[in-house]
């Protein structure tokens, strides 16, 4: 146990206390209960925001917890990949909370919502800072199950039946996991994530069983990052209220899925043996039918939030498809993407919440004319849209055009195509949900005061804020955070 | 000014910050005047003007500085991976003053036009902002930095095209959206590629580096075309021009069909006659035929373009509309031009003193056409041309500017289209006498052929609205709403007929002072730059061929008129958009949804039939268990000894009692996993199943599977 840095350890036990406390509070607490859910989570991002001076100066640190059997065992390690999942998803917890405050506000049975708010958290950074993948498998298992109830808040008949395919869909996908965990340990012995890869030990003869581990683990954390057989699961599970569908779209748990791939391939593969695995070329077929299937489902949707989950459908594509192009460039475009993506969908999905909240409008043909009512809300929109679209200097084109130089790098050009292709596919289904917004007639008139409740607005501009200047000074942000993570991996 | 700016670096190229300040000072004045909006309807008529004009008077300090021979860069620091350039070369310091200058004078009409529109502040806030983006386009050092500019202006516009917010403008403005974002996206490939196997996506001239990529060298050239040539107007990518550009306020139309179009068309000049050709120093080398081949390809794509659309304008009833199709037109004879510059390769000045020369007529003429268009319209509110007539008594300023831009666009002598005209088709001769090809000899004669269509429609787009009888509630209308033309209007027309006039009757000078020194900075030959210093235009073949044009136009109006053809509608399937582009998109559309669908409910079926697949599974077990192996079991042992018959039967009856007691905790606890049976309501739900809630249920569930796991980790390994 290193004494050191307890802030891992704090960052998954806290929210777990917080979740208690908050879980024997008064049900007409509401005050005492934000205070909770606030410093709980401000607590987490604290600690996970003090790793980060270490983690730049590459600093690895290992924290053994428990150990079954030898190999087995809950092991925690903050390496720089680790960060980015757990410093995106820490952070944006925050703004998720203040805005949960605003949106709960008239909802039935918020205390509930709230214990699992918090402790999904936890699982969240169990995720991320864990030290091989048993730990990573149980986190993963124990984030789906936190959600489920958030799934199901609204209680509802189509409700019940989303959780029901979101919680089964991620259930198998979690056996598939630990089906290859006991595969890999019979095979190398070890479970413990090492740059470079632990499966090269594993002889010519057992090629064969790579691959099939690959296949597994592949749909096992694809099913969370919606590849697009598996994707059913996310679109149903947009009945959640929406800071939970923001979170689970946006942040935590597909990002996940994306997470533990990258995990998979530099972890536990290691780029040399991915190249000799063949197979990376299939899966980056499947992955543009992703994208382009995703992103034509989504022109098709009549509902914001539908279209917007169907966007994030071909958005984890692109993520993935950085990731697996295996040049440098590539992968810095796909881990950028984590963050950016996380950014400006966030930012959407408290649009959308807020719309729903105040003009208790869901489909988009009602939605003509609503800048006039909420020009801050739609503006924030625009711009979130924007930066996905890859617009100047929002952030979203720094990540697009590293994807992009990645897939020439690696002399595919067809990807490249198929990412410009995409763009014009965002465009097509961004674009008129701002113009109808700003442009056309429909019955909305400006109302005197805010537009939304403060809570709820404020976390969003304040989001805005973020998403330009991850853009203008990228340079000094985003890159070389994500540099680091390279020179761990190249 | 520049004096203080500036930092001479080397002989001849000066380090300045003025090109950044030309662009940036309407971007950041633009959201100026949206916040002053806010507050005065008045600040803001007057902030606009003056920001186009401090934005026109730094163009030209700079064109100054330029024209002394001086070449000005400027780089930004790079930004998240991307790092801006500027360099202006005399051409695109012509360009941008002609731009700053022409929004100047639309700005300045633009304070009478929208007097009764609604969101004006939003109208300024995106006029002044396309002028930013319109400006960065002509003063990019390279092609990203162009394209970033070339978008910036594409989003800006959209606004002024939607302005109105009807249905009509709407659709138009989706068009016009769609079809830029394809031209942006195909121009980004174009140049990342371009990036990726040359490193450089310098505006310079780089054959030698692009002709070893062999198929790819096509590819790139044919990407960055369409890219440039959506904006431009060209067949068939024009399909968004004839809808955009006439619903929106005409002071923007005049932009967007004057200097937004042109945007196009330098673009293709960078790509065709500065990037497809060969750096100086090797200028006597072979690789032209490359430049050869691709303008050649530009000379047949410029005259379809202006004869089709030359056509289309003649049928037009809409005078915007009209004007519009004629803009395409008049963009082909540019393209043209370009095309037979980059066809006689290192001969090429003649080509490029024509499109250039035509460029700066052509935003001259065009947008003042629409602006005194507009000037009518924002009295009468009537665009149908044989609703209009007899108005030349009631506009007499109008009249003679609007005589004059058409005097200019049909190129009758003395007004400015008369000197390019005759030096493009100076151009296309010297094209077909390069190789004596027999599609060049055909290309010149469709040339004059446009050229009497050109006269035609102007004739009667000139005739209708200025003279015969217009529609009896017209008068009704002028008596009502007339106001006469302002001060401001009645300067910007003198203004206009000044400067058409200096480009029409100046040309030597133009030509030796301006036109020549742009081209000198293009990979051209000495002798023929002369050449085209010297050309005059007041030669009997040359007038001859402009009588050719006239006498042919006029021959085709009064055939037109006589015959009833004007009102000609062409059928719609003879139309791009919907013969090819609809269709197009309806087949993608459909069958990517339908996979993605048909994808999605085989999944879930087989989500939803696993489970009863396993019940049927363990059901066979089951029988196959009770009935066949049993009575089996029992034959076997009955045969052996009764002691045994005794000892199985009460063995098996216990064993039977424990599975079945067993199998029927499992099936429940089973059912309960995937059930989940909880909501977050309370209400029934809770009593049918006999856990009395879910919270605590979860936490030991999460208990239990945890231990379950565990415990079956350690029997495993």
């Amino acid at each position: 146990m290193n004494l050191l840095f307890p802030q891992p350890i704090i960052a998954v036990i806290v929210p777990v206390i917080g979740a208690i406390i908050i879980r024997f509070l008064d049900e007409d607490n509401a005050r005492g209960r934000h205070l909770t859910a606030l410093v709980t989570i401000g607590i987490v991002f604290i600690s996970v925001a003090s790793m980060l001076p270490a983690v730049l100066a590459e600093r690895l640190i290992d924290i053994r917890l428990v150990d079954f059997i030898d190999g087995l065992g809950i092991h925690f390690k903050i390496d720089a990949l680790g960060m980015v999942f757990g410093l995106v998803s820490s952070s944006l917890w925050v703004f998720a909370t203040v805005y949960s405050i605003g949106y709960m506000d008239h909802e039935h049975d918020q205390r509930n919502y709230f214990v699992f708010f918090v402790l999904s958290c936890s699982a969240a950074m169990g995720v991320a800072f864990a030290g091989n993948l048993f730990t990573l498998y149980i986190f993963y298992e124990y984030l789906a199950i936190c959600t489920y109830p958030l799934v199901v808040h609204a209680g509802t008949r189509e409700s019940v039946r989303a959780g029901i395919k979101y919680i089964s869909y991620s259930l198998a996908g979690g056996a598939l996991v630990l089906l290859s965990i006991f595969m890999i340990h019979d095979l190398v012995g070890t479970l413990v994530f090492t740059p470079g890869g632990i499966l090269g030990a594993a002889g010519e003869e057992d090629m064969m069983l790579v691959r099939i581990i690959f296949i597994l683990l592949m749909a096992g954390f694809g099913t969370k990052a919606a590849i697009m057989p598996l994707h059913s699961w996310l679109p149903g599970a947009m009945v959640a209220p929406t800071p939970v569908s923001a979170l689970l779209h946006a942040v935590a748990i597909v990002k996940a899925g994306v997470f533990g791939i990258s995990r998979v391939f530099f972890s536990l593969y290691g780029r040399d043996l991915l190249v000799d695995l063949n197979m990376i070329n299939v899966l980056a077929v499947i992955i543009c039918f992703t994208i382009l299937v995703g992103s034509f489902m989504a022109i098709k949707q009549t509902v914001l939030k539908l279209r917007l989950a169907y966007s994030t459908i071909g958005q984890l594509g692109y993520i993935t498809l950085g990731i697996l192009l295996l040049s440098p460039a590539g992968v810095m475009g796909g881990l950028i993407h984590i963050i950016n993506h996380a950014i400006l969908k966030i930012t959407l999905f408290f649009c959308a919440g807020m719309i729903i909240t105040v003009t208790g409008k869901k489909n988009l043909d009602q939605l003509n004319g609503v800048g006039k009512q909420m020009p801050l809300t739609m503006l924030a929109f625009s711009i979130g849209a924007l930066g996905l679209m890859g617009v100047m200097p929002i952030a979203g084109y720094i990540s697009k055009y590293y994807i992009l130089t990645g897939s020439l790098e690696a002399g595919m050009p067809v990807f490249a195509y198929v990412i410009l292709g995409s763009t014009l596919l965002n465009a097509i289904y961004y674009l008129p949900i701002i113009v109808n917004a700003f442009f056309k007639e429909g019955e909305f008139e400006k109302k005197p005061g805010f537009e939304a409740p403060p809570t709820m607005l404020i976390p969003t501009l304040v989001l805005v804020v973020v998403s330009i200047s991850a853009g203008l000074f990228a340079n000094y942000t985003t890159i070389p955070f994500i540099e680091t993570v390279l020179r761990t991996i190249f | 000014m520049t004096d203080i700016l500036a930092l001479e670096t080397g002989n001849m190229i000066i380090n300045s910050t003025l090109p950044l300040l030309v662009v940036v000072i309407p971007i950041i004045g633009s959201l100026i005047i949206g916040l002053v909006g806010l507050r005065s309807a008045q600040i803001r008529n007057i902030l606009a003007p003056a920001i186009a004009g401090i934005t026109l008077y730094l163009t030209v300090e700079l064109f100054l500085t330029i024209l002394k021979g001086y070449t000005i860069i400027y780089n930004l620091p790079p930004l998240g991976g991307v790092a801006m350039s500027f360099r202006i070369d005399l051409t695109g310091s012509v360009f941008a003053l002609f731009t700053a200058l022409i929004w100047f004078l639309a700005t300045l009409v633009s304070i009478r036009y929208m007097f009764h529109e609604q969101n004006q502040t939003r109208y300024y806030v995106f006029l002044i902002m396309s002028l930013g983006g319109c400006l960065g386009v002509f003063l990019s050092g390279d092609f990203l930095t162009l394209f970033l500019f070339f978008e910036l202006m594409t989003l800006a516009a959209y606004a002024l095209v939607v302005h109105s917010q009807t249905g009509e403008a709407l659709s138009a403005g989706a068009n016009y959206l769609y079809l830029g974002l394809i031209g942006g996206l195909s121009l980004l490939t174009g140049i990342i590629l371009l990036n990726t196997y040359t490193g450089s996506v310098a505006i310079a001239p780089m054959l030698q580096d692009i002709v070893p990529l062999g198929d790819l060298a096509a590819v790139i050239a044919v990407l960055m075309i369409i890219g440039f040539g959506v904006k431009a107007g060209m067949i068939p990518l024009h399909i968004w021009l004839p809808q955009a550009h006439p619903v929106a306020p005409s002071p923007a139309s005049a932009l967007l069909s004057g200097i937004m179009i042109k945007t196009g068309a330098y673009g293709i000049i960078r790509v065709s006659t500065m990037l497809y050709t060969p750096a100086r120093g090797l200028a006597e080398s072979d690789i032209w035929y490359y430049t050869e081949n691709f303008g050649h390809t530009i000379i047949w794509i410029g005259i379809i373009t202006m004869l089709l659309a030359a056509l289309m304008a003649v049928l037009q009833n809409n005078a915007k509309t009209l004007l519009a199709y004629s803009s395409i037109s008049q963009m082909g004879y540019i393209l043209m031009g370009i095309g037979a510059a980059g066809y006689l390769g290192y001969d090429g000045p003649m080509g490029f003193g024509g499109f250039s020369y035509h460029i700066i007529n052509h935003a001259f003429f065009k947008s003042g056409m629409f602006i005194f268009f507009g000037i009518i319209y924002a009295r009468l509110h009537e665009k149908r041309l044989d609703h209009l007539g007899g108005l030349w008594r009631r506009f007499p300023f109008t009249f003679a500017a609007f005589a004059v831009c058409a005097a200019g666009i049909t190129g009758i002598p003395g007004f400015n289209g008369y000197v390019s005209k005759t030096l493009l088709h100076h151009a296309i001769v010297y094209a077909y006498e390069h190789h004596y090809l027999w599609d060049l000899w055909l290309a010149e004669k469709l040339f004059m052929l446009t050229s009497g269509l050109t006269v035609c429609y102007i004739a009667k787009l000139f005739i209708s609205i200025f003279f015969g009888p217009g529609s009896p509630g017209l008068d009704a209308k002028l008596e009502t709403a007339y106001s006469g033309e302002t001060w401001i209007e009645r300067l910007v027309a003198i203004s206009f007929i000044g400067i058409i006039g200096f480009l029409g009757l100046s040309s030597p000078l133009m030509l030796k002072s301006v036109i020549v020194p742009m081209a000198s900075a293009f990979t051209y030959s000495e002798y023929y730059l002369n050449y085209l210093a010297n050309t005059g235009v007041w030669y009997l073949q040359d007038l001859f061929g402009i009588v050719i044009a006239l006498v042919l136009g006029g021959v085709f109006y009064i055939v037109f008129k006589r015959k009833d053809l004007f009102s000609f509608e062409p059928p719609s399937y003879l139309s791009v958009e919907r013969s090819l582009y609809r269709p197009a998109i309806a087949f993608m559309n459909i069958s990517f949804t339908r996979a993605g669908r048909f994808i999605d409910d085989n999944i879930n079926l087989s989500y939803h039939i696993a489970p009863a697949l396993l019940g049927r599974t363990s059901a066979g077990a089951d029988h196959l268990d009770e009935r066949i192996f049993s009575s089996f079991g029992i034959r076997i042992v009955r045969t052996t000894s009764g002691v045994w018959d005794i000892l199985y039967y009460s063995w098996t009856s216990l064993i039977e009692l424990i599975f079945s007691r067993i199998g029927q905790y499992l099936r429940i606890i089973f059912m309960m996993l995937f059930k989940f049976d909880y909501s977050a309501r309370g209400d029934k739900r809770y009593q049918t199943v006999n856990i009395s809630n879910i919270d605590f249920d979860l936490y030991i569930l999460l208990i239990v599977i945890g231990s379950v796991l565990a415990t079956s980790l350690l029997f495993l390994l």
